[in-house]
């Protein structure tokens, strides 16, 4: 189920009517019976995977936990992040790495029931895998770290794995910070509906209005780069970088406000990122849920930056190599992360050091724009073209009919985000009275209804 | 509170004005294309002829690029017939827009092309079927704000192309075809790979192959009146042609009987017909005006030789023109 379909909108108010009807020791079936659902309507199959996980990851915590002796920990240990690793490898990168090699398509080709198999395996892609994965691994690293308790209610913690409003898209959330949120009691307070609605409603206008709105300029210049002028690639190029920052930064909003209509608060996931200055504070700003995942389970693990320069050098690139990798099974991912990677490294070791604020900023901005070209392309060849259509190699001639009010609405949301400051949107709501602040509703809302994009657009990130 | 509520519904109305009064219109040209048109169209028209890329499908060597609609509209005095078209529309796509019919307009008669390929599985589990399906958000009755919205929302099933390929190709192997006579194949499955083209060199001609397969995958099928998807639309389409007083035509489009039957041979030959000849009974029976083209063009006049469509060249649209003309003269009258 999508947060911008018909379905939801049907379907979260009456979890939250049942919700709060409930009396409190029945709610975690609620949630969790609804969690399945949202889960399950895509494809009910693979709640399967969300029940394995659930399942292993608690009973592996539990022996963690009652285990004193370090090795045995570590045993317990491995057998939990492997069976999630694998789950994730199995469907998200098996295919990739091993099912589409020419040997294997050979070795299972007479086999039409293990061909059948690898060719699922290449095409079903549960979606949200790579989240719910890193939340439930991060949990049993947490009870193997001593940093949390194991939960003793399957119920509660199989709610904690697949709480609806963050499954497939995240925050990917900390059990410390969610766990005990879920297990509160909570009334229906005023300030949580108020601010539960605000913050939802400038989700869907940042995905609805601004994202969708741009995803058609974005696929026809990536899809032909070579058929359109230098400055058509150029604004398609810009075009995704703003796409991709509305849908995910949407995405994220709303799962904050429906998990505040409900009383829990999850972790802000973005703040400004285009407004950076560098790449390492671009990276504390961006999908910030999963940065810190891998400073907190891969990075410091590694040794952080207690180690010599060079183990270090290579500690950072293996850090965002497998970020890329988190994100999908294609080069195109791996390019992305290594680019990071690599500015990350250049602006640290860089004799010259910029004074200029903007020039930093823009040089920053220009630098990650430029590396969305592999995130978004299909393959090595489709971002060498578009490269090669921004400056004017093959300029072609076709003009672009995109509706000039979109790059309006971009600017309007620009100015927003820039006039907010660090402050979360429902307390920059609060600076001003009531008449401006519905002012401001009425015009999403206007937006939302008149001006949404009209294809039925899923979010870029459930694809991971 | 009270202020805040009538601030949502004003917003909501000022929206639905400001939408329907600046945005429809473009968006409906862009998006539903053939309601578009029948808002005009509608009023204007004795006869409106409803098709899919037939009616314009023209060959690089045709001098008369005439659409077969226009042709008919040439031939028929003291008529004026327009017509609408979007490719790959089917009777589940003219169904919304025959019910948006108003029944004060002048038009009186309506021509709803009848493809036979369209109720075949190809077709109905096409990859196509979840934008079309989307494009029919435009076409319901109701505000036009409210049937954006529903195409936004996706409140459409959308059937992705993986899901459509493999309900498709469980039909190929599972559907089984019952005929009188023996047939070795009752699979699309295993008449496709019983059929071979051995070239006297040696190998195979494959793409002869390639395109009987085609042809068996397009017409290899028995119209199962209970669940085909398109005899459900077209019995709706008859019933409210009839509610509105409207003369109904459907208007069997003509297949490559010629190139069936020397490719496949008469068993695929029979199935063409026997469909057609169930179409023609049911529908002449529910009082719609049954006009035959399945065998009316020579394989000569199509214009793709090379894969199964209906895009005849101007001979080819002039014949099925011709046909459908005489006998919207023959009823001129009724």
């Amino acid at each position: 189920m999508l947060f911008n379909s018909w379905i939801f909108f049907l379907f979260l108010p009456l979890v939250f009517g049942l919700y709060f009807l409930l009396p409190q020791r029945w709610r975690w079936l609620l949630i969790l019976a609804a969690s399945y659902l949202f889960y399950g309507w895509w494809k009910w199959e693979f709640v399967i995977i969300i029940i394995v996980s659930t399942l292993l990851d608690f009973w592996v915590a539990q022996k963690i936990d009652a285990s004193q002796e370090k090795a045995v920990r570590k045993r317990w240990l491995f057998l939990s992040l492997s069976a999630n690793l694998g789950i994730l490898f199995l469907f998200k990168y098996f295919y990739f790495f091993v099912g589409s090699t020419d040997w294997v398509q050979q070795l299972v080709h007479p086999h039409q029931k293990i061909r059948d198999l690898v060719d699922f395996l290449g095409k079903a892609l549960p979606v949200g895998i790579s989240f719910y994965t890193f939340q439930t691994m991060s949990y049993t690293l947490d009870v193997y770290y001593g940093r949390a308790k194991p939960e003793k209610h399957l119920g509660h913690f199989a709610v904690f794995v697949s709480y609806f409003p963050q499954l497939v898209a995240g925050p990917i959330e900390r059990f410390n910070h969610l766990n005990e949120q879920l297990k509160a009691k909570h009334t229906i307070l005023y300030e949580n509906l108020q601010s539960g609605f605000r913050i939802m409603l400038y989700g869907f206008f940042v995905k609805m209005v601004i994202a969708d709105n741009l995803s058609y300029t974005v696929t026809s210049i990536f899809n032909e780069p070579s058929k359109w002028p230098f400055y058509w690639n150029i604004v398609g190029v810009l075009s995704f970088s703003f796409q991709i920052y509305a849908d995910f930064f949407g995405y994220s909003l709303i799962a904050q406000g429906v998990a505040k209509l409900f009383g829990i608060n999850l972790m802000d996931n973005f703040n400004r990122p285009y407004l950076s200055k560098n790449i390492t504070e671009f990276w504390k700003r961006w999908h910030i849920s999963l940065t810190s995942w891998f400073r907190d389970y891969l990075y410091i693990p590694l040794g952080g930056n207690k180690v010599k320069k060079q183990r270090w050098v290579i500690n950072v690139l293996l850090v965002f190599l497998i970020s890329g990798l988190w994100h999908g099974a294609n080069y195109t991912f791996i390019i992305w992360g290594a680019l990071h990677g690599i500015f990350y490294l250049i602006e640290r070791f860089s004799p010259i050091k910029l004074r200029s604020t903007l020039v930093k900023g823009v040089l920053t901005f220009v630098s990650v724009t430029l590396a969305w070209v592999f995130f978004r392309a299909a393959d090595f060849n489709q971002a060498v073209n578009v490269f090669k259509g921004m400056i004017g190699i093959n300029d072609g001639t076709r003009q672009l009919d995109t509706q000039p009010f979109i790059f309006l609405l971009l600017l309007i949301f620009g100015i927003m985000e820039w006039h907010r400051g660090n402050l979360r949107f429902d307390d920059y709501c609060k600076q001003y009275n009531g008449f401006q602040r519905w002012t401001l509703y009425c015009f999403m809302l206007f937006c939302i209804l008149v001006l949404c994009g009209t294809e039925y657009q899923p979010f870029i990130y459930f694809r991971f | 509170m009270i202020l805040k509520g009538l601030a949502v519904i004003g917003t909501v109305f000022l929206s639905h004005f400001i939408y329907s009064k600046i945005y429809w219109e473009p968006e409906l040209k862009d998006q539903g294309y053939m309601l578009f048109n029948l808002r005009e169209f509608q009023w204007h028209n004795d006869v409106l002829y409803l098709g899919e890329s037939s009616n314009y499908w023209v060959s690089p060597n045709d001098t008369d690029k005439r659409t077969i609609s226009d042709m008919i509209n040439d031939s028929i005095d003291g008529m004026r017939l327009s017509g609408m078209q979007v490719p790959a529309y089917h009777a589940g796509m003219f169904l919304p827009i025959i019910d948006l019919i108003d029944t004060s307009a002048r038009v009186k008669k309506l021509v709803v092309t009848m493809n036979l390929r369209s109720f075949g599985k190809p077709w109905i589990y096409s990859p196509q079927e979840s934008a079309l399906l989307r494009t029919k958000c435009f076409y319901q009755n109701a505000s036009p704000l409210y049937n954006r919205l529903c195409a936004t929302l996706g409140f459409h099933a959308s059937p992705s192309a993986d899901e459509q390929d493999k309900k498709m190709l469980h039909c190929f192997e599972f559907d089984t075809l019952k005929v009188n006579f023996e047939l070795p194949h009752n699979t699309i499955k295993t008449w496709c790979e019983q059929e071979k083209f051995p070239l006297p060199e040696g190998g195979e001609d494959f793409p002869k192959r390639v395109l009987a397969d085609h042809y068996i995958k397009g017409y290899a099928f028995q119209i199962d009146v209970n669940n085909n998807p398109r005899i459900h639309d077209f019995d709706k389409i008859a019933e409210i042609c009839k509610q509105k007083n409207i003369q109904l035509y459907f208007n069997i489009l003509a297949e490559n009987v010629e190139w069936a039957d020397s490719l496949v041979g008469p068993s695929l030959v029979y199935f063409m017909k026997t469909n057609r000849d169930l179409l023609v009974k049911r529908y002449s029976e529910k009082g719609v005006i049954m006009i035959d083209n399945l065998e009316k063009v020579p394989g000569q006049y199509f214009g793709e030789k090379d894969w199964t469509t209906e895009h005849y060249t101007q001979e080819g649209r002039m014949i099925v023109a011709q046909n459908v003309a005489k006998t919207l003269m023959l009823y001129f009258n009724q």
